[in-house]
């Protein structure tokens, strides 16, 4: 398994590309638990900044919180700052514009991340003809085959006139990152997007998230909680426990030198699991 | 089983419900006891009468207690009675009158009602064409009523469950044979086929025979649903540790299906059986209000409401609805708490098993 | 596709021939049969009675009179009804056409009822709109069709709007054409309002369940994150994936109403299958109670057929 090394630091690192700050988000009933509980980080351009954490600290909230994609009634306190406005304070039409454009996520299930009753096909131009109408130039089936033959799917015609039950994960997964990547966001949220595909496609799906950042440019935010994606991927990690940020470092200093109590557990129990 | 009813016990809509429908059958199987009057004791110079307004209270007379005036008859030029109180007499409203003779649970004689006037008629829901008073009839009906939906709906769930049973555990032709069966009965329309079968009866039987005919035609509809539900429960059953370590120890295929598979399906036979019930509540009224199930003079509440299809009646004696009523009120308890039992059981919300 | 619907077709015929073997033989096994009334009338000589025995095979066992009865309906003959003097299948023709458009009426009727309502209450879930749908609801599923039917009458006569049952106005010959139609529709509504009750109640919680379940589903949320409209969301994503089982169920009730339809139709005076089969029951008219039930069985299996092939058309898992 050969993972390509991590992309070097870019020159921009002085420019936070998002900033939360004091991020606090709550769910309704559960008598309003906390799930995150006064976030703070910034992302910067052209990073790609981990997330991580065991199951149930928070990780996937911070990532809907991000898109603003929670149920309507969970509390939301704090600021996400992209491009000078505060997500937790968008309406509507803001939030449409910024989401699947500048910001995307993909999901860990991407089974379930499709419509099972419409063609693979008819989401890509679904999603093409939204973003089309702010003025992309060429032909939208080009684009998608070209994309899709960028993810590594090179039957395009059958890919997308199949349904999602019709594909295996990697496929699926592929395609949902040719998707993402169709708008050419800023920045692509990835949520333990390997976590339900076997080892050897894990490390492909890896590659092809590396080689499309370096031809696209975006920045990732890439949430997992395998420690051994972050030591290839990432360049900083912040460690979430229980909906709090325990530390943000660079990789090597996470792993090597962990500050927190609740970091050198997760570090020691993850080694283990794997010797 | 116990947990279903620690649950049930959160859902206050479903206890009210529970709680109205034992009072229903506690009725139906008191029925003498709570009706004033027989349900074929009719005066004819109270047909039609409208229901007695009971007064509480009457301060000049210094009365504190429920009284009713008597009934006042005009007779009009079309030959309809128009009723009006008849201001000159108090008719107290007594309870533990005497009045006919019943026999509690068929054994004991008695003759005393819950409440009743002394003097005349005191009619609650007013009273049908021939005088008869409707909430006795109403009481009286609930008996055929709600036995035949409970007996009905045990009759094909034991059927229904056997069969499924069987058919399940055993799978091959056995199953095969069973559900070719219960898809063919499944296909034969209901409706059509409860009149084809009571078609071919003689249509004078004896009120008693209709009875048991109602009964053995409903639950011949009824078990093949159930016993397909049974059958796909067994089914997944059959793999299960539990009944390979039965086998694997020697126990025989009957034993195993009574003891092992079968009660693992009677929560769900409990709560389709609440909901089954009503259909053959309503099936029975349909077939009495076609004039094809219990006859006059037998009270059912589906005879009763035969009196509603003349739709003039409705305007002019509305409580002919009340069978009507009656029958929404006991389905929709049924209902609830059928739902209520669903609910407890859905595996979503169990804790623990 | 092509191969499924044949299949199924195919799998139909013997169930058709069980059905009408069940009913066959429940009607005979009854003591009694239509002669009966006539063998007890003494104007009646012995030997007509014995000409129409031999006629209808009526001494012959009972497989051979089924086979004989079955050979009859290949041929198309449904037999003789007695009441109406008349061939079963003349007689039941135009009926069965009623009860068809009674039942279509009825499920058009529901369909447009039931996908707003169920999306509406799933939209402000435990808000007061649904809480009052829910009511009504659990109102409607307790009323058994023949009392609203009732009730509807007698708001038909106290208003005066719509006619008190019937299919056909008195002077219905005399119509145009837009006449005729108008009339038929007028006529329709009580039994339609009637039979729709119970089904829009039921299948709007069903609808509602289904809409809120595929709202809260994985590629709804995804779909939300990549920026599509609610509107669109709503339209082309949820509401495909919670139709999908209603169609199913629309389906069946479809079949499930041309029989269900028949106590409506009896109290409403609608000519349809039901009331047919009333009176021939009441007359004991042997040949067009069973010409009712086999037609309404082949009536019935036809509807689940079209519904299994709907659900095979809209749904692409199970297609491939």
């Amino acid at each position: 398994m050969t993972l390509k090394g991590k992309c070097s630091n870019n020159s921009n690192i002085m420019k936070p590309l998002l900033t939360v700050n004091n991020l606090s988000v709550a769910y309704a009933g559960n008598s309003m638990k906390e799930v995150l509980k006064s976030v703070s980080f910034k992302l910067y351009e052209g990073e790609i900044l981990g997330i991580v954490g065991e199951s149930g600290s928070g990780k996937t909230t911070l990532a809907s919180s991000i898109l603003n994609i929670l149920p309507p009634d969970a509390r939301k306190e704090g600021e996400i700052i992209f491009k000078n406005k505060n997500i937790i304070k968008m309406n509507d039409k803001e939030l449409r514009n910024i989401r699947g454009d500048r910001i995307n996520i993909i999901f860990q299930e991407p089974a379930a991340s499709f419509n099972p009753v419409l063609t693979i096909g008819y989401h890509f131009s679904e999603f093409m003809k939204k973003s089309f109408t702010r003025g992309t130039q060429g032909n939208i089936d080009d684009i998608v085959e070209n994309l899709l033959r960028r993810s590594g799917i090179y039957d395009t015609k059958r890919i997308l006139k199949s349904y999602p039950h019709q594909l295996s994960g990697g496929q699926l997964q592929r395609a949902m990152i040719a998707l993402s990547i169709s708008s050419n966001p800023d920045i692509l949220i990835a949520d333990e997007p390997t976590s339900s595909l076997d080892v050897t496609v894990e490390s492909q799906i890896v590659n092809l998230l590396l080689e499309l950042r370096e031809e696209f440019g975006f920045t990732v935010l890439f949430i997992t909680h395998n420690l051994g994606l972050i030591k290839v991927l990432c360049d900083r990690v912040v460690f979430l426990y229980k909906g709090k940020v325990e530390e943000i470092t660079d990789t090597k200093s996470l792993l090597e030198r962990p500050k927190h109590e609740s970091t050198k557990m997760f570090i020691n129990d993850y080694l283990r699991l794997i010797s | 089983m116990i947990s279903m009813w620690n649950e049930l016990k959160r859902n206050k809509l479903a206890l009210a419900a529970l709680f109205i429908l034992a009072l229903l059958y506690l009725a139906a199987i008191f029925a003498g006891f709570f009706s004033p009057y027989r349900y074929d004791d009719g005066s004819i110079a109270y047909r039609w009468a409208p229901p007695a307004k009971i007064h509480f209270i009457n301060v000049e007379k210094k009365i504190f207690y429920p009284y009713i005036y008597g009934y006042k008859v005009k007779i009009d030029k079309y030959y309809r009675c128009i009723y009006s109180e008849d201001r000159s007499k108090i008719y107290p409203v007594r309870f533990f009158v005497k009045g006919f003779k019943y026999k509690v649970l068929g054994i004991f004689s008695v003759n005393r009602h819950l409440f009743g006037v002394y003097g005349t008629r005191i009619y609650m829901l007013g009273a049908d064409l021939k005088g008869r008073d409707i909430l006795s009839r109403l009481i009286y009906g609930a008996r055929i009523s709600l036995s035949i939906g409970i007996i009905g709906v045990a009759i094909s769930f034991i059927i229904g469950i056997i069969i499924g049973g069987i058919s399940g555990y055993f799978g091959g032709w056995v199953d095969n044979i069973n559900m070719r069966v219960v898809e063919m009965i499944m296909m034969v329309p209901g409706f059509y086929l409860m009149l084809a079968l009571r078609a071919s009866f003689p249509p004078n039987f004896s009120s008693a025979q209709v009875y048991f005919l109602i009964v053995v035609i409903l639950s011949f509809i009824g078990w093949a649903s159930i016993a397909r539900v049974i059958r796909g429960m067994a089914l997944s059953l059959k793999e299960r540790e539990f009944v390979l370590a039965a086998k694997a120890v020697g126990l025989s295929d009957f034993k195993i299906i009574i003891r092992h598979i079968l009660p693992h399906t009677f929560s769900y036979a409990i709560v389709a059986a609440f909901l089954s019930i009503p259909g053959y509540i309503i099936g029975e009224a349909a077939l009495s209000l076609l004039g094809l199930g219990i006859q006059e003079p037998q009270a059912s509440w589906g005879n009763m409401l035969a009196l509603a299809q003349g739709i003039v009646n409705i305007k002019l004696y509305p409580w002919v609805l009340a069978p009507g009523i009656i029958i929404i009120i006991t389905t929709s308890c049924f209902n609830i708490v059928g739902e209520a039992l669903r609910d407890a059981l859905d595996p979503k919300r169990k804790v623990f098993q | 596709m092509i191969v499924y619907a044949l299949k199924r077709l195919g799998y139909s015929i013997p169930l058709l021939l069980g059905v009408t073997f069940i009913t066959f033989l429940f009607i005979h096994i009854a003591p009694g049969n239509f002669l009966s009334e006539l063998k007890s009338n003494p104007q009646v000589s012995r030997q007509a009675i014995r000409i129409y025995e031999e006629k209808f095979h009526l001494n012959e066992p009972l497989l051979n009179q089924y086979f004989i009865w079955l050979k009859n309906i290949v041929k198309g003959d449904l037999g003789y009804s007695f009441s109406y003097k008349a061939p079963v299948k003349k007689v039941i023709a135009s009926r069965a056409k009623n009860t068809i458009l009674l039942s279509s009426s009825a499920v058009v009727f529901t369909w447009i009822f039931v996908i707003p309502l169920g999306i509406i209450a799933s939209l402000h879930r435990n808000k007061f709109i649904d809480r009052f749908i829910s009511f009504f609801s659990y109102l409607g599923i307790s009323s058994p069709s023949f009392l609203v039917a009732i009730v509807f009458l007698y708001f038909a006569y106290i208003s005066g709007l719509l006619p008190l049952g019937g299919m056909r106005s008195l002077r219905f010959y005399e119509l145009s054409t837009l006449g005729k139609v108008l009339d038929v529709a007028k006529h329709l509504i009580i039994p339609t309002i009637a039979l729709s009750f119970g089904s829009i109640a039921s299948l709007q919680r069903i609808m509602r369940a289904n809409m809120l379940e595929v709202l809260g589903s994985a590629y709804i949320l995804a779909a939300k994150a990549r920026g599509i409209s609610n509107t669109r969301i709503l339209y082309v994503h949820a509401l495909k994936n919670a139709l999908n089982p209603m169609i199913t169920i629309f389906g069946y009730q479809f079949s499930s109403l041309l029989s269900g339809a028949a106590l409506t139709e009896i109290i409403v005076g609608w000519p349809g299958l039901g009331q047919v089969t009333l009176e021939a029951v009441r007359k004991q008219d042997l040949y067009l109670v069973m010409g009712s039930v086999i037609i309404s069985g082949i009536l019935l299996i036809a509807g689940n057929l079209i519904a299994d092939i709907l659900l095979a058309c809209s749904d692409p898992r199970i297609r491939y």
